[in-house]
């Protein structure tokens, strides 16, 4: 995975983003918990840069195989978002959640998200 | 003989005042169980949420005499607030009990409070989404859908008075900065039934 600029693995939580040709891809797997938020808090601002340095119009956030997420990381997602409403409309990028329909924290979590942001998340089961 | 044993009886009866005392007021100031904040307003949820101004929830459980203070600065708060806050009291009811079961005098405290929106959440479905699990558990989302406070709003079980979570929640209420956004919730399990219910 060469063109990864974060692949991080904390306990039982690891998460890769890559440049996927003028986009960015954020994959997160296994357990979100208390042991997770700092990485996930530096995957997240990473990705911010990244997508503003490319001029990004989405990024696709995958959390397929993401079994937990505790209240503490779904908040860095909050921030992150806040973030991106917070730069000029032609900055501001789309963020897509692949999501795991099977799982019925994402359906809750994604849906909050979504609506915070209506203009900026979409969620694809 | 009789010295010894007047003694003995005094010293016996100091500890159990002394041991009295410590656990009443382990009671009173130990805090109930910590919500699981929502960073969101859940989008499930079933109460309105306010579109110009914060909205507050106050989850209760309606056998909880320690809520009456709750209930009581939350009064104060909505004065305070001078309209400021879109404002609901839910009170927990298992399914299996009947209408009546919530309709206590914490129910008619909270009836009595202008500008609060009081109703019953059946098995504490909403008091699950939010992640609230203790009596006199308030939480604060901003119009945008932010939680902006997660905490209790009294300084102990059943306490009236000048507490950490009031003053905060006034700070944001009233658009002046605040040094935390969460505090102490002092009341009991929401998850508790009529019939281990304190009295």
């Amino acid at each position: 995975m060469s063109n990864a600029f974060v692949n991080v693995t904390v306990a039982e939580f690891s998460c890769v983003a890559l440049h996927d040709g003028g986009s960015i891809r954020a994959s997160l797997k296994g357990n979100a918990d208390g042991a997770a938020i700092d990485a996930l808090a530096s995957l997240l601002a990473q990705v911010h840069v990244e997508a503003a340095r490319l001029g990004a119009s989405e990024t696709v956030v995958d959390l397929r195989e993401l079994e937990f997420m505790n209240s503490s990381c779904l908040k860095r997602f909050v921030t992150w978002i806040s973030n991106i409403q917070a730069l000029d409309g032609s900055a501001r990028y789309r963020v897509k959640f692949l999501s795991n329909p099977t799982m019925h924290w994402q359906k809750r979590s994604l849906h909050a998200l979504r609506s915070f942001a209506d203009d900026l998340v979409t969620v694809e089961a | 003989m009789r010295g010894k044993l007047l003694v003995g009886v005094v010293v016996l009866w100091a500890v159990a005042v002394v041991g009295g005392m410590a656990m009443l007021a382990d009671y009173k100031y130990r805090p109930g169980a910590r919500a699981d904040e929502q960073p969101l307003w859940p989008a499930d949820s079933k109460l309105a949420r306010g579109r110009a101004v914060p909205t507050l929830v106050m989850f209760a459980h309606p056998k909880c005499t320690c809520t009456r203070a709750s209930l009581t600065e939350l009064a104060e708060l909505m004065a305070e607030a001078r309209g400021n806050v879109r404002a609901h009291v839910v009170f927990m009811k298992p399914s299996e009990q009947d209408g009546d079961w919530a309709h206590s005098d914490t129910w008619d405290q909270a009836r009595e409070i202008r500008g609060v929106e009081v109703s019953i959440d059946v098995d504490a479905a909403e008091a699950h989404r939010f992640g609230a699990q203790t009596s006199g558990q308030v939480v604060l989302y901003g119009v945008d859908g932010r939680l902006l406070y997660a905490g209790g709003i009294t300084s102990a079980r059943g306490h009236v008075g000048t507490s950490i979570g009031h003053r905060r929640l006034l700070a944001l209420l009233t658009h002046r900065a605040t040094d935390a956004h969460t505090g102490n919730v002092y009341g009991c399990a929401l998850a508790e039934r009529e019939k281990d219910a304190p009295r």
